[in-house]
């Protein structure tokens, strides 16, 4: 179903959390079995101040078919931000996901800042729900396997000569 | 008469489990899309103008040098949707821009379908090599692909042997042969954008031309593929699509490049429909051996590292196709099946008739064949725990059996 984004700001907590350098980011995301999976989420930001992008290192991953079942099948997701004592639990939609861009550019700049030969397979634009404080504990990032090879972008350092 | 929302609908609702994104792709290559005079008039824009540039040498009557065209559409998910902009579609969809949303929605009639953007302009569109070659002729672009053609024309069309529902280079304005070093600095330029390319295509009309057949053509195709590896450190995520060689022709290919994976197209599943609608294949190697040799290669490239395509839709034309869907798709599964046990990912692309090819323009299967063939292509394939890394939604995006891997 298209909703589209809207011009409502993301909820202040919301941003003064994320721009925490110690805030620990999670995001569940469904599975083919009804769980969620949960996926420790490095890169998690927002380039226009409404919808979250977050960076996905490697696609062919449980987070990644996670992110295009919530995206396809309309499944809600859920995003988990924890700084200090502060715990915020938000209900998410997939919006859309990015391969190339400048919602792309921008997160992929943020990782290749944190390391050169970082990189991302895509970014995933989330429109949150709702947001609420929780005394429930952060969940516990799982374990992701990569399906056949990783992916890398050519201008990668590690594989130009 | 179904509107084709109603038809999306309805298929939605007896396939629930089908993606309805790789639904919606299907619908739209199968109808086609026409822009809007908003939405041309967005795309002049730098960030979407892909110039006048058509490097597979078709051509298409709607279109003019006058005004630039954009790259492929992407839905929502990032799947990437090819259009044949300016082709007479009879009941395409509408791609309209709408300035108040600051968006491009897909539209029938007065309804809003889905929003959907476009392949970005790379940044090395514009650029010129130290031959005065413009990069833009040397690559076709996806998100994150290049597609590179070694050779702009077919010998199998000097003598009739065109594969019947083919129209590359058939515009007259293709290049002939590339040249290495206009190949080695366009890769070199293109992949300077950050994190925009990921994948390189390399394909190219046929050329038998040699002793044995096809030999100058391998050559040729080694020479670009070091080319393009003089960027790089070792193998680079990669795909030649040519003709099935010989084993020796691919360890030679195999040895002397970056080169990962291999694709010589089957064209049809159906042995007699394939010397119909391929001849010049039928001709140069025969349909058995093709088989026989893509098997093999799957020795020199790895399980998985081997691929083969189907153009869907072709094996239903007239006058020579099945008479029945079920038969044609039951031609497919079977191909698809021995494939895959020999490990070898057998895939599906959507055939858009055209007037320049043999087969001329026809009308197309039903949305649903499609469907159908796309879901059983690819749980086949998941059963016989195959990967497409080099044909997937990203690494090419004409796949829609590809790209409902992604949940898996």
């Amino acid at each position: 179903m298209l909703r589209l984004p809207g011009n409502t700001p993301l909820p202040e907590a919301v941003s003064a959390l994320l721009s925490k350098p110690d805030c620990r980011k999670a995001i569940c995301l469904p599975q083919a079995d009804g769980k969620l999976f949960v996926m420790d989420c490095a890169f998690l930001t927002s380039q226009n101040g409404v919808t979250l992008l977050a960076g996905l290192e490697q696609e062919r991953t449980e987070a990644g078919s996670g992110f295009i079942r919530g995206l396809w099948f309309d499944q809600p997701a859920e995003i988990w931000l924890q700084s200090g004592e502060e715990t915020l639990k938000l209900a998410a939609h997939v919006y859309r996901c990015h391969i190339a861009g400048p919602s792309f550019q921008f997160v992929l700049h943020q990782a290749r800042a944190r390391d050169p030969e970082g990189d991302l397979a895509a970014v995933w634009e989330l429109i949150v729900d709702s947001c609420a404080q929780t005394e429930e504990p952060m969940p516990v990032p799982q374990e992701q396997h990569v399906r056949g090879c990783p992916e890398i972008h050519f201008d990668n350092p590690a594989i130009l000569r | 008469m179904q509107t084709k929302y109603e038809e999306l609908e309805q298929l939605r609702s007896k396939y629930p489990d089908f993606s309805p994104f790789v639904l919606l792709k299907l619908s739209m290559i199968r109808y086609g899309a026409r822009l809007t005079d908003a939405a041309l008039d967005r795309v002049q824009d730098p960030y979407y103008s892909f110039g006048a540039v058509e490097p597979f040498g078709i051509d298409f009557v709607g279109r003019t040098e006058k005004r630039a065209m954009p790259g492929p559409i992407l839905l929502r998910d990032s799947s990437n949707v090819y259009i044949n902009y300016g082709e007479n579609y009879s009941d395409p969809y509408d791609v309209d821009w709408d300035e108040d949303a600051g968006v491009f929605f897909l539209k029938e009639g007065d309804r809003i379908i889905e929003t959907v953007d476009f392949v970005p302009r790379p940044a090395f569109f514009g650029k010129k090599t130290s031959r005065g070659t413009p990069m833009e002729a040397l690559a076709d672009v996806r998100a994150q692909l290049l597609i590179l053609t070694a050779f702009q024309r077919c010998r199998f069309w000097e003598k009739g042997d065109q594969c019947a529902f083919c129209a590359f280079f058939t515009s007259g304005h293709t290049m002939g042969e590339v040249d290495c070093q206009d190949i080695y600095e366009m890769i070199h330029e293109a992949i300077k954008e950050p994190g925009r390319f990921s994948e390189i295509h390399v394909s190219g009309g046929t050329d038998f031309t040699g002793e044995p057949p096809f030999e100058l053509e391998a050559e040729r195709y080694i020479r670009v593929l070091q080319a393009i590896g003089r960027n790089f450190k070792g193998r680079f995520s990669s795909q030649l699509m040519c003709p099935a060689y010989p084993k020796h022709l691919l360890k030679r290919i195999y040895e002397q490049t970056g080169i990962t994976s291999y694709c010589p197209n089957i064209e049809v599943a159906d042995e007699a429909l394939f010397r119909k609608l391929c001849p010049g294949k039928e001709k140069w190697v025969g349909y058995r051996e093709w088989i026989r040799r893509t098997v093999d290669a799957v020795e020199i490239f790895g399980k998985g590292n081997v691929y083969t395509q189907v153009v869907t839709g072709a094996e239903l034309a007239e006058p020579d196709g099945f008479r029945s869907m079920d038969e044609a798709l039951e031609s497919n599964l079977k191909l698809c099946e021995f494939f895959a046990k020999n490990g070898v990912n057998f895939m599906s692309m959507v055939w858009r008739p055209h007037k320049a090819a043999r087969l001329g323009f026809q009308p197309m299967p039903p949305l649903e064949y499609y469907v159908r063939v796309t879901k059983g292509l690819y749980e086949i394939r998941k059963e016989y725990g195959l990967v497409s890394v080099n044909d997937d939604y990203k690494h090419c995006g004409n796949h829609p059996d590809a790209d409902l891997e992604r949940m898996d």
